[in-house]
Parts: C-alpha cells; sequence; structure tokens
C-alpha cells in the first residue's frame, strides 16, 4: 500500500530557542528568594498591618526594655566574669519573650483559619516578626552592653558584645527547632527551660570554669559561632515561612 | 480543575476520612452530612489548613500543598468558626484581611464597600463588630471571603446563624457566584443546597456515598417512599417497621411519610423521593446514635 509522506519543516534554531524559552517562562515557577520573598510581603501587607496590635507594640518596648534593665541590678563592685554571665543569659530573653507572644497570640486567636487562608498566612507574619524582634534585640542588646560598658569600666565592649549576639542566635536556633520539630508546647517550654537551667547551674557549679570559657574564648571563635547560628537561624525562619501542618495547629 | 486522589485522614488511631476520591470544576457543590462525618476535615483539607495523611489534592494538575500561597491567592474560605477581632469594624476587619491577600489599598478600597453592600452591611462598616449578632458576622465572613474575587470558594457552615431571609439572599448570591467559580458549600441542612448545588456529595462512614445531581440521588429511592395515615395506636408499632422520614397530625389521625423497599400496601401512597428524605434514610443510624 502506498503511504502519503508528509513533510513537516524543521523550525530554525532560534524559533526552537524561543519556544523552549517560553515553555519554561510558563510552566517553571521562577525561585523566588527568602529576602524577596520578605521584601514583597512587607510591600503587599505593609508594617500597619504586620504589626496591627498597638498594644503589642507598646509591650514590646516595655519587656525590652525591663529586661535589660536587670543587668543594671548588678552590684557595682560585681566580678566582671559575673557580668558576662548575665549578659549570655538574659540577651535571648527579649527575642524569647516577643516571639513566643507573638507566637501564641496568632496561632490561638479565634481568627487562625481566616488567617491560614489568605496569601500571607499566620506561620509568614510571624516569620516575619521574628525577624523583626531579633533586629529589635541585637538594638536593645547592643545600647544594654553599651550602656554596661561604660558602667563597669573592666568590661570590654566587643567581648560583652560578641557574648550578647552569640547567645541570642544560638538561642534563637534552638527555639526554632523546638517550635517547628515537636509541634508540642511542652517541648518549647522544655527548650527553654533547659536553657536557663543549664546556664544557672553551670554558674553556681562551677562558676570559675563558665566565666573562664566566657572570658578567655577568643573573639575569632565567637564570631564563627555567631555566624554559624544566624545561618542557622535564617535557615529555620525560611522553614517557618514554608511550614505545612499536618494534624492541626502547631505549638498546642 | 480540583481533583482529590486516594485521600484520607488519620488522628493517631483514629481515621476520620478514608479513600475518597473526588473531582470538582466550576459550579456549585453541596457537601452534605450529619455533624461528625468528617465534612470539615475534608473541607479543611480543601482549604490547606490540614494535609492529607495519605492521598493528595490537586488543582489543575499541581499538588495544592506544594502550590502554597498561589492556591491561596485563589481560594476564598469561611471557616466553621469564624474568628474575628472585637474591636475591629467590618471596614477594618475587611483591609486587614485585604491586606494579608496581597490586594492594594486602592482595589481594597473599592471591593469593600461593593462587597459590604452585597451583604447589606453598608450602614454599619464602621462600627465595632463586638456589637454585631451572630447573623451580621457571619455576613462580615461571607464578605471576606469574597475579598480577593476567588476562583475557588469554600464554605464550611455558611448558614450557621442566618435568619430565612438573611438565608434565601445568600443562596442568590451563591448561584451568582457559581456561575464562573468552583464554590463547595459544607451544610447538614438539607434546604440551603437543595435547590442551587449542581452537585451533591454525601460522606457516610468516612467513605464517600454519593456524589451526584439530587436528581440522581433521589432516585436511589425511587419507588421507596410512601405516605399514609395511621392511627395513633398503631404508631408504634409502624416506626418498629418502617423508616419513618416525617410525621404530621391532621385530623386526629398521623400521616406518616416513610420508606418501604418492596412490595407495596394498597392504602399507601407513592411519592417522589427528595433529598432530605435521602439523607434521613442513609444517616438513619448516625441519628439515633446522636441522640
Amino acid at each position: 500500500m502506498h503511504k502519503e509522506k508528509f513533510e513537516i519543516p524543521m523550525p530554525d534554531g532560534e524559533t526552537i530557542q524561543k519556544q523552549v524559552k517560553l515553555i519554561v517562562s510558563q510552566g517553571v515557577q521562577p525561585k523566588v528568594s527568602f529576602y524577596s520573598f520578605l521584601r514583597e510581603m512587607m510591600s503587599q501587607v505593609g508594617w500597619r498591618h504586620l504589626f496591627s496590635d498597638r498594644l503589642e507594640l507598646g509591650l514590646i518596648f516595655i519587656i525590652a526594655l525591663s529586661i535589660n534593665s536587670l543587668l543594671f541590678l548588678l552590684p557595682a563592685n560585681v566580678d566582671v566574669q559575673a557580668i558576662y554571665g548575665a549578659i549570655f543569659l538574659i540577651s535571648p530573653l527579649v527575642f524569647l519573650s516577643l516571639s513566643i507572644y507573638a507566637f501564641v497570640n496568632k496561632t490561638e486567636n479565634a481568627t487562625y483559619e481566616v488567617e491560614m487562608a489568605c496569601k500571607y498566612n499566620v506561620y509568614q507574619i510571624v516569620a516575619f516578626r521574628m525577624l523583626v524582634f531579633s533586629i529589635i534585640s541585637i538594638v536593645t542588646n547592643t545600647i544594654a552592653v553599651s550602656l554596661v560598658a561604660m558602667h563597669f569600666p573592666n568590661v570590654e565592649f566587643l567581648r560583652a558584645y560578641m557574648i550578647s549576639t552569640t547567645s541570642l542566635f544560638l538561642f534563637s536556633v534552638l527555639f526554632l527547632y523546638a517550635l517547628m520539630g515537636r509541634h508540642s508546647r511542652k517541648y518549647v517550654i522544655g527548650i527553654v527551660s533547659l536553657w536557663l537551667i543549664a546556664n544557672l547551674s553551670v554558674q553556681v557549679v562551677d562558676a570559675n570554669f563558665y566565666s573562664a570559657f566566657l572570658k578567655k574564648t577568643p573573639l575569632v571563635v565567637y564570631a564563627l559561632v555567631n555566624l554559624g547560628c544566624l545561618y542557622g537561624f535564617g535557615k529555620s525562619l525560611k522553614k517557618l515561612v514554608h511550614f505545612k501542618q499536618m494534624e492541626g495547629v502547631l505549638f498546642r | 480543575m480540583i481533583v482529590v486522589k486516594d485521600v484520607c485522614k488519620r488522628y493517631g488511631d483514629f481515621t476520620a476520612l478514608e479513600d475518597i476520591n473526588l473531582e470538582f470544576t466550576n459550579g456549585l457543590y453541596g457537601l452534605l452530612a450529619p455533624n461528625g462525618a468528617g465534612k470539615t476535615t475534608l473541607i479543611k483539607m480543601l482549604a490547606t489548613l490540614i494535609s492529607p495523611s495519605s492521598g493528595e489534592i490537586q488543582y489543575n494538575g499541581e499538588n495544592i500543598v506544594s502550590m502554597d500561597q498561589r492556591y491561596r491567592e485563589l481560594l476564598g474560605f469561611l471557616p466553621q468558626q469564624f474568628g474575628f477581632y472585637k474591636n475591629y469594624s467590618p471596614a477594618q476587619y475587611l483591609f486587614y484581611l485585604a491586606a494579608l491577600k496581597g490586594i492594594s489599598k486602592q482595589q481594597a478600597r473599592i471591593k469593600i464597600d461593593e462587597l459590604l453592600a452585597k451583604v447589606a452591611l453598608s450602614d454599619v462598616k464602621h462600627k465595632k463588630m463586638k456589637k454585631f449578632s451572630g447573623g451580621m458576622i457571619q455576613r462580615v465572613g461571607i464578605a471576606q471571603a469574597l475579598l480577593n474575587d476567588p476562583k475557588i470558594l469554600i464554605l464550611d457552615e455558611p448558614t450557621a446563624g442566618l435568619d430565612p431571609k438573611e438565608r434565601a439572599r445568600f443562596r442568590h448570591l451563591l448561584t451568582d457566584l457559581a456561575r464562573e467559580r468552583l464554590v463547595i458549600i459544607s451544610t447538614h441542612i438539607v434546604s440551603d443546597i437543595e435547590s442551587i448545588a449542581n452537585e451533591i456529595i454525601m460522606i457516610k462512614n468516612k467513605r464517600l456515598l454519593y456524589k451526584d445531581s439530587v436528581e440522581q440521588i433521589c432516585e436511589t429511592l425511587r419507588d421507596a417512599v410512601y405516605e399514609t395515615t395511621v392511627d395513633f395506636s398503631q404508631l408504634d408499632e409502624f416506626r418498629k417497621r418502617f423508616v419513618l422520614l416525617s410525621e404530621k397530625q391532621e385530623y386526629g389521625k398521623m400521616i406518616v411519610r416513610f420508606i418501604h423497599k418492596g412490595d407495596k400496601e394498597e392504602e399507601w401512597i407513592p411519592v417522589h423521593p427528595q433529598l432530605e428524605d435521602v439523607f434521613l434514610y442513609e444517616y438513619q443510624d448516625e441519628m439515633v446514635e446522636g441522640l
């Protein structure tokens, strides 16, 4: 049987490339970086709605102020090591109290389901707030550390600053890990308590070792730990932005 | 199009839904089942509030969980318990939610006025919601679900708290909306969806029972629904023998509507089955357990 042969003209290279680009641009979703995502969210949602609760803003400043002023309760003749210890212990507390408040406030509220179905959901808003809280914490901790350095002449500002930021990011990573890893309130409370108890008990049991550790660890080591924790913190926040639920609400 | 593929949802040892397969195109779908049957679980999975334990839900071939905010941009959702901030006015709350939905301020202003008029709340748009009745709150909930002009509208028990007039207005609104989008309504009130749904979905024993038009579902009870008059003295015996759908007192006797599959008796009058009859028949055991 005679078969009719069809002549199909082969498109030229330029047409093929154009078509490939067209298919890829329409079929593949471009990857949005964490930074661009946050920027887009900020421009679309706006500060006014990201921090919609005026009471919350007032609370942020009161908490930040009162926690940092704890450092000034130290007696004037206190040992410099004890000051470093106190900075290490207190530095993450501003971040912790603000983040827990923001998290519980959003996830326990009756508006949770409505807000979860929006383009920017509860976890994305909470992640953004945590980032802002970490910046607030750095700023307030830096101010507090500067005042402490001025008040206690034996305190080295750079070391105190490094201890403060290392402690803040080390704790933040632990906190976010607990929040997303186990989805349980008890687990988060456990991690926070562990941080406080471990720090206090090392200070009580072997004060010399603890103080020497904080005072003698080279600043380069602090800087490296700091960078590592900062990276971990960024990654954890990014994970929270894309957090998917299996059972129900996180942190119950 | 939304496709629900082999979806199961388990909470520890408890299975809420098993092996659910569904397809939704544009139009209005009524998810009808008694309380506790798994309607809200299915609705929450469709709204990505929770994820299936196994299986997946796709929108135009893509997993809705992976689509993440691209899916939520298409979604309008009213949860069973619509939460709100008591000190906000409807306008304030809708502006807030519009921002979370990524709608610009200018667009939101126009849309909010239009929607508040649609749900008859224009007069109170600046009043604090703590003074609102349940029906008014529910209307704010319906308005927020429509803010982003969603392609997929999912409403969980939307008529709860609405009076008959508001229900009728709501049905008209839904019929209009379903012309160009996919609307899924979960309810246990048959009259809410009987006259407007293109298809009804019924879930029983954690599995899909029906997904069909009202007419086709009613066909399952064809030649099985009757009405007859019974003396009060015979009523208890009658109740034991048949599945009673309704009882009405008239001139000292009872007119009963019931189901019987088999030979009919002479005095029984065959009647056309309604969706309510199928609902009562299919869920008779669950209703007795629930009493």
